[in-house]
């Protein structure tokens, strides 16, 4: 994994005293290690960190590595793990207060290109109110792997032949500058921290 | 007629247009009513999570807080939209500062939450509130000798405990013999799908799908019915996609619970969109096709 001093001064000393202040970074403190989250991952093959070892990083100060790893990304929220975990650690809710710290320290995505999902997402919420599946797959595979999506012509074609790709642009809700003001005085409200 | 404020979410106006379709006969056939939110905007879902707390659950507030004036439960069919919007109200109560901020927020444009909306899944409305003996006694066309698995995909039974087992619900399957149809051995019942990622790491998605089918196979299923329209759109629109690339041949129809409760009360396919399935089910369900007499028996 990377190493990049930068990003480790930016993320500074007290790393681990501002996530417990995030909420779902408390529980970091919970976690026995014993390994519960890792047999119940649907994910765990195919992280960089299974949930265990991500948390275990964690409290040994490498935080880094957690948070360029595509262990970011590719927690699905089934719930599987907290359901399980004796310690009652919601490891998703983890996941998103470290996605959040992600974001506000701007460090690298690039172990995975769900961030860049989620960014298309969020960007046709915030212009319309309402998501729009066609225009989020078009923008997602448009910037990620324009030719990665002609694997998946076939079945976006029987999608559409069935009606359930809707190709109309998205359209405005009603209420929308309403949505649009909230949302812009919780990002204030939230850099203000 | 009991009433429901109805919340569809962003996919009903999309790839989950057939459950939509569905629910709307259904709630007509069984009597009651969805009212459909006005205005509502995207619950925030899984991406929103990813920003800052207060825009997750300002996303899902100013739903809420309209909700709230109608005075009604509110419903959705989305275990996405269910689990987030029961999500914002639990961390509203569970952190009273952020239920400040967003009351600060909500109140700069006018509305106002109280927290006191509560947010029911269609199941739930369908198997307690309607109830199983009601649907039984309006079952006209009973889906005898139909072997059908009940998959319930992950934030319909977790994390918000309630209705049932998180890890072995049997909720569905109780529907499924109400219907008259034969409930099959499915151990990976409640196990993930892997939802949006069929998008961004969809190596790891069809993975999880492959289990899926091969565990509803094995256990004898005809058929796969499920109430979370992301499960529903993985299982059916990339089945053919998987086939092709493990050289398998699944051919399971995967039905929208409201469509399975629609065919066995007597409505027309055609009124529960079902011909927007991608695997269409015409051939295993034919006598529910061709206009006939009341009592069918099923493949």
């Amino acid at each position: 994994m990377i190493e990049n001093k930068q990003e480790l001064i930016k993320l500074g000393d007290d790393f681990l005293e501002r996530l417990y202040a995030e909420p779902g970074g408390e529980y970091v403190r919970l976690c026995a290690q014993c390994g519960m989250c890792v047999a119940s991952c649907p994910s765990a093959s195919r992280v960089d960190y299974p949930p265990r070892k991500l948390i275990s990083l964690l409290r040994a100060g490498r935080q880094l590595e957690v948070l360029t790893s595509n262990s970011m990304w590719l927690c699905l929220s089934c719930y599987l793990c907290s359901e399980r975990c004796p310690r009652g650690v919601v490891f998703p809710a983890l996941i998103h207060a470290l996605q959040r710290l992600v974001n506000r320290y701007d460090l690298p995505t690039y172990r995975s290109t769900a961030p860049k999902m989620y960014q298309e997402f969020i960007s046709i919420v915030e212009n319309n109110g309402r998501n729009h599946e066609l225009y989020l797959l078009l923008r997602y595979y448009f910037k990620t792997n324009p030719l990665g999506a002609l694997k998946f012509m076939t079945v976006g074609l029987k999608m559409l032949l069935c009606g359930r790709l809707v190709l109309r642009p998205p359209k405005k809700i009603k209420g929308f500058e309403q949505l649009k003001l909230m949302l812009d005085r919780a990002k204030a409200m939230e850099s203000g921290k | 007629m009991k009433q429901y404020s109805y919340f569809p979410g962003c996919c009903m106006e999309g790839s989950a247009r057939p459950y939509d379709t569905s629910l709307q006969a259904v709630s007509k056939a069984l009597d009651f009513e969805l009212i459909e939110l006005e205005n509502w905007n995207c619950c925030g879902s899984t991406p929103f999570g990813s920003t800052t707390q207060l825009e997750f659950i300002s996303m899902a507030s100013r739903n809420l807080a309209i909700a709230e004036t109608k005075g009604l439960e509110l419903v959705t069919a989305c275990s996405d939209c269910y689990l987030t919007l029961n999500q914002a109200n639990a961390e509203l109560e569970k952190y009273p500062d952020v239920k400040k901020k967003i009351g600060d927020i909500l109140n700069s444009v006018g509305l106002k939450y109280n927290g006191t909306v509560k947010i029911k899944h269609l199941t739930q409305v369908l198997i307690k509130d309607v109830g199983l003996e009601q649907i039984k006694s309006r079952v006209v066309k009973p889906l005898e000798g139909l072997k059908i698995a009940s998959y319930y995909g992950c934030q319909l039974v977790r994390p918000i405990a309630g209705f049932d087992d998180p890890e072995f619900p049997e909720f569905l399957d109780r529907l499924v013999s109400v219907l008259g149809g034969e409930t099959t051995e499915f151990p990976l019942k409640a196990r993930c799908c892997g939802g949006a990622s069929m998008i961004y790491q969809p190596d790891l998605a069809l993975d999880l799908i492959h289990k899926l089918l091969e565990s509803a196979s094995a256990g004898g299923a005809q058929l796969i019915v499920t109430p979370c329209p992301l499960c529903q759109t993985n299982l059916d629109g990339y089945q053919g996609f998987l086939n092709r690339k493990f050289k398998t041949n699944y051919n399971l129809p995967i039905l929208y619970f409201t469509q399975l409760i629609g065919l066995a009360i007597g409505l027309s396919p055609k009124n529960l969109g079902m011909d927007q399935l991608v695997l269409s089910p015409k051939k295993l369900l034919n006598q529910y096709f061709a206009a006939g007499p009341q009592t069918v028996k099923g493949a």
